[in-house]
């Protein structure tokens, strides 16, 4: 006898209000609701806040006016002082609430708060979120 | 390892597979499966932290309630970590170690005597990372809560 799947991933479409309440609980009140809007109407304009608020909750809370006032401009580790680790938890935590998949290779080419909403929103349209690694031509294994 | 059903765990067997042991292992049984793991062990008083904590009034200390709720998801990493989760390869338990906790409660005093009944689930898993929720509850009582633990995990190296 099997418990039900409740930690297995769930279809995009299937994911409730409650869940999103669940897996944002420690988020502001309009993260949630951007996060409730972007999934019904996949509307880019709300990806910016929900990346903004999820960021929010991992930022040290003496930085965390510089994400108010900052814009897309602002560096993950040397503006906000985040870690690899931490990047990490804000990217599982993005992928989850967004439904869509962040691969390790995609992670290293986010470095700015504006480059995780340009590419959710490139990644939502169907479009190339290669990052425009210099260095690294070849194209990474798609997970 | 993905067991399909839980799977029940000995003392022996646990002290076999983890990375931590006595006196710093709070994990007498264990019974993991694809949902999670329950854990449980029983504050004997014999704990050398108590000599201390408090002065001739022995009290589980917060922090090692965190710990062994950490250290069943250690147990749960090692043992039922589903392979689409891990990369396909088992994890090396020396990769294992705290990252980061959010909304820890607790609820009760655990004393010696008390039966920590410790539980973890996932709640979101992608290596390196694995964010797991946990409870302690004595004799059904809630004596701690944990909305998230974080670990951090690495494949065995070939």
């Amino acid at each position: 006898m099997s418990p039900p799947p409740e930690n297995s991933a769930t279809a995009p479409d299937q994911v409730t209000e409650a869940q999103l309440r669940d897996s944002l609980r420690r988020c502001s009140e309009p993260t949630i609701q951007a996060a409730l809007a972007y999934r019904q109407t996949k509307d880019p304009s709300h990806t910016l806040p929900i990346v903004v608020g999820i960021i929010e909750r991992y930022v040290d809370p003496e930085l965390r006016s510089k994400l108010t006032d900052g814009g897309e401009g602002l560096r993950l580790i040397e503006d906000l002082g985040l870690d690899s680790l931490t990047m990490m938890e804000i990217v599982m935590l993005v992928e989850e609430v967004v439904g869509l998949t962040i691969s390790n290779d995609e992670l290293r080419g986010l470095l700015t708060v504006g480059d995780i909403r340009t590419f959710i929103d490139r990644k939502a349209a169907g479009l190339d979120t290669t990052p425009a690694a210099p260095e690294n031509n070849q194209s990474p294994a798609t997970a | 390892m993905e067991p399909v059903t839980p799977v029940f765990f000995t003392t022996a067997a646990i002290q076999a597979l983890m990375p931590i042991a006595p006196p710093f292992l709070f994990l007498d049984e264990a019974t993991v499966g694809p949902s999670g793991a329950q854990g449980r062990y029983t504050i004997t008083g014999q704990e050398f932290f108590l000599a201390g904590h408090f002065k001739g009034n022995p009290v589980m200390p917060a922090s090692v309630m965190l710990e062994a709720l950490g250290q069943l998801g250690v147990f749960y990493l090692l043992t039922g970590l589903p392979a689409d989760a891990s990369g396909g390869a088992p994890t090396d338990p020396r990769t294992i170690f705290f990252a980061s906790c959010d909304g820890v409660r607790c609820h009760r005093v655990c004393r010696p005597g008390d039966i920590l009944e410790l539980s973890i689930k996932p709640r979101r898993i992608k290596a390196p990372l694995a964010v797991l929720e946990g409870v302690i509850r004595v004799g059904g009582q809630k004596a701690v809560g944990a909305e998230e633990i974080t670990l951090t995990f690495g494949p065995a190296s070939a």
